[in-house]
Parts: structure tokens; sequence; C-alpha cells
């Protein structure tokens, strides 16, 4: 027998492996959606942090909850979470020490100046027109987990938190 | 040196004797007045069916047919399941474009004269599988079980009842209650995910079966 590889043989293990790249993607889409998602309102555990790696005055960002960017602040109250989506048009806001008039840590939207509180979510100035919500937290072997929102009715009234 | 594809084959080929039989159905040629574009559209019918058992299979899995969850399951479906929507709405198209590539496939049959002798069989066969197509169209709209769907169905459901004779009885079969209800919808769920695929599946298999048998018939 031949053992050579012959042209129609190259071109056929080529034609081959693009219908198997092709036909993946689409395979593949289907068992992602045969998993069931998780329902709204559902539990979660989202580990964001060691309590010891976030001291109080400061913040971690750069997480998500529920696909939202979320923030998580440790104050001498103790820590609290919300989801940084800002409620104007849906840009992210950030952690900020201080900023402008401001001589206490804020969150800042940078899209049109919206400024929030860090201790209620609230509005402060800007023309963001809602509180950013807040999510729920456990602390568990040294560790603070997200787990639900605290207000999910409140959550399904803000448009830019629709999915 | 065989390939891995080769061996495979070999091995049932061994067993089965497949080879023959395999070329005369696989390496028949297509005769080039076929391969016009107007005698694509049977097979882009089927395609269309192929794509609806997909993504009606994968839809089956979240949908619930009962009122109280049929919306809101839907709904699910578009909002919450990963590429719900995009299942939904291949589903929702590829079942509007099986209804169009089934009339013009039947165009082209009627304007090329390809129902005449011997054919008058076949004809028929591709009627039935119309009319299914349509009542599987029919029977999935009423399934989200919103605003649009059910009045769609109380309103559909007066042209078969308009039939001289048998109209009230083949209303009274679909509806299955006094007006459209929970009874309405198990019975056209299951015309859409039971009774009407199986009746597809065989339609179908007669019909390419005489396709294959009689051959496409020559140009006019
Ligand atoms: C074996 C094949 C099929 C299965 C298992 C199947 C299954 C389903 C299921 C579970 C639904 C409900 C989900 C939904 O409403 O989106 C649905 C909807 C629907 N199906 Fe199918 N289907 C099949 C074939 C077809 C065919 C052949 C047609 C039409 C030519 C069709 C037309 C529709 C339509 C129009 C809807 C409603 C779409 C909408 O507005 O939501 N289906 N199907
Ligand atoms: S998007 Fe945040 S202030 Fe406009």
């Amino acid at each position: 027998m031949n053992k050579q590889t012959t042209r129609r043989k190259f071109l056929f293990g080529f034609i081959g492996a693009a219908f198997a790249v092709y036909i993946t993607g689409p395979l593949a889409m289907m068992l992602k959606f045969l998993w069931p998602p998780r329902k709204a309102g559902e539990e979660a555990t989202v580990v964001i942090a060691k309590a010891s790696e976030v001291p109080v005055g400061s913040a971690k960002e750069k997480w998500q909850f529920e696909k939202f960017p979320a923030i998580l602040i440790h104050n001498e109250e103790g820590f609290r979470a919300f989801a940084v989506k800002c409620t104007h048009l849906g840009c992210t806001a950030q952690w900020r020490v201080e900023y402008g008039g401001y001589k206490r840590p804020v969150l800042f939207c940078p899209c049109h100046d919206g400024i929030f509180d860090t201790k209620t979510g609230k509005v402060l100035a800007g023309p963001p027109p809602a509180a950013l919500p807040e999510i729920q937290l456990e602390e568990k072997d040294g560790k603070i987990i997200a787990v639900r929102w605290k207000d999910l009715k409140y959550v399904k009234t803000l448009d830019v938190y629709k999915t | 040196m065989a390939t891995l594809g080769e061996k495979f084959f070999a091995w049932f080929d061994e067993r089965f004797n497949l080879k023959e039989d395999l070329r005369k159905i696989l390496k028949k040629p297509v005769p080039p007045y076929a391969t016009h574009p107007m005698y694509c559209l049977g097979g882009i019918s089927f395609l269309c069916y192929l794509v609806l058992v997909v993504t009606g299979i994968l839809l089956a899995r979240y949908y619930i047919p009962t009122p109280e969850e049929a919306y809101s399951s839907v709904k699910f479906i578009m909002q919450e399941v990963t590429f719900g929507s995009l299942f939904r709405s291949i589903h929702h198209w590829a079942a509007n474009m099986m209804i169009a590539a089934v009339v013009l496939h039947m165009f082209r049959v009627y304007l090329t004269g390809a129902f005449k002798k011997p054919r008058e069989l076949n004809w028929i066969a591709g009627v039935a599988l119309l009319l299914t197509t349509l009542i599987f169209g029919f029977s999935g709209y009423l399934l989200p079980w919103d605003q649009l769907s059910y009045w769609a169905t109380t309103v559909g459901l007066q042209i078969p009842a308009s039939i001289p004779v048998l109209g009230p009885a083949i209303l009274k079969i679909f509806i299955g209650g006094a007006e459209v209800g929970a009874e309405t919808l198990a019975r056209f769920y299951f015309l859409h995910v039971f009774l009407l695929p199986m009746i597809v599946f065989m339609l179908l298999g007669m019909h390419f079966f005489m396709v294959r048998r009689q051959g496409i018939s020559e140009p006019l």
C-alpha cells in the first residue's frame, strides 16, 4: 500500500478539520443552552476576598455579581457591597478616596460626573436617577462572600440592570 | 494506509456489506437540469425542518405546556437561558422560512408540470406535507400563550370550523373544550412535538422514496 499522503487525502483531512471546527461552535452552544441557569434571586456564592485583604478605609473593585461590576467596601461600620453599574447610563462607577469637594470616599461615575455615597449607595450628585443596588454579604472562614441582592425588587426597577 | 474513517467504515462493511447499496444511494448523479436553484427548494424545506427539529428539541427542555407556566417559561428562555433567545429565534425564523420554501417548492413543481403522471401520488404526499407544515406553524404559534397567540388561535380555528358539515366536529377535536384553554394548549403541544413530527417523518420517507424511484422530472 502507498504510505504517501496524496493531495486528495490531504484535502479531505483539511476539509474534515474545517468541518470539525465549524460544528464545534454550535455544539458547545447547545451544551451551554442545556445547562440550567440559576434563577434570579436564588442564592449565589461569589467569594470576593479574604477579610484581611481589605482593611478599613479601602475597597475591592473588579469583581462581578450576577454579571454586573461590583465593589466591596470596608468602613468603620463593617463590610458593604454594591453593584457599580451606574443607574444613569450604565458606566462603571469607581472608588475614590476623595473627590472634588468630598473629603471622604465616594463612588464616582466618570461618564457624567455621577457621585454615589459609599455607605448607602444613594446619589449625592450628578445625573444618576437612583441609588446603586446593595449586595447582601456573608462572612465565612475569614472570607467575604456575596450571596444575593439585598432588594431584588428594587434591582428589577432599574433600567440598566435589565438582563 | 487506511484512514481512521476508512477503517471504521470497513468494520461495518465487513459485517453488513454496505458498499454496494450505499454507492447506489450516495453516488447517484444529479441530472444537470435539476441543479437549477428552483430545484433546491425541496431540499431547503428539508433543511429548515432539520433545524426546527434540533432547535425544537432544545426548546422543549425548558418550555412548560400549562397555562400557568407557558408564558413565563418562554420568558425564561428569552431572558435567562444562555443562548435561549438565539435558539428560540432560530426556531421562529426557520419555521417562517420553511413555510415559504414549501410553498415555493410547490410552485416549482406545478410550473414545471412535475405533478403529472407518473408522479400523481407524490403530489398528494406533498399536499399532505404542506398541510402538516401549516398546522405545525399554527400549533406552535399558540405555545407562548400570550395575547397574540391566544387570539390568533381563537380566530384561526374558525377556518376549519367553517368547513361544511365536518367543521364543528373538527373544531371540537382541536379545541378540546368550550373555548381556547388549558385543554387546547395540551392538545396543540401534543400535536406540535409528537404527532406532527411523526407524520412529517413518515410523509418525508414516502416523498423521498418516490423521488428516488421516479427520478427528477425532465424539463418541459
Ligand atoms: C420536531 C419538530 C419540532 C419541535 C420538537 C418543536 C418544538 C417547539 C416548542 C417546544 C415550542 C415552544 C417554544 C416557543 O414558543 O418558542 C415551539 C414553538 C414554535 N414552533 Fe416548533 N417544533 C418543531 C417543529 C416546528 C415546525 C416544523 C414549525 C413550522 C413550520 C414550527 C413552528 C413553531 C412556531 C411558529 C412556534 C412558535 C414560536 C414563537 O412565537 O414562540 N415548529 N416549537
Ligand atoms: S453613566 Fe454614570 S453618570 Fe452617566
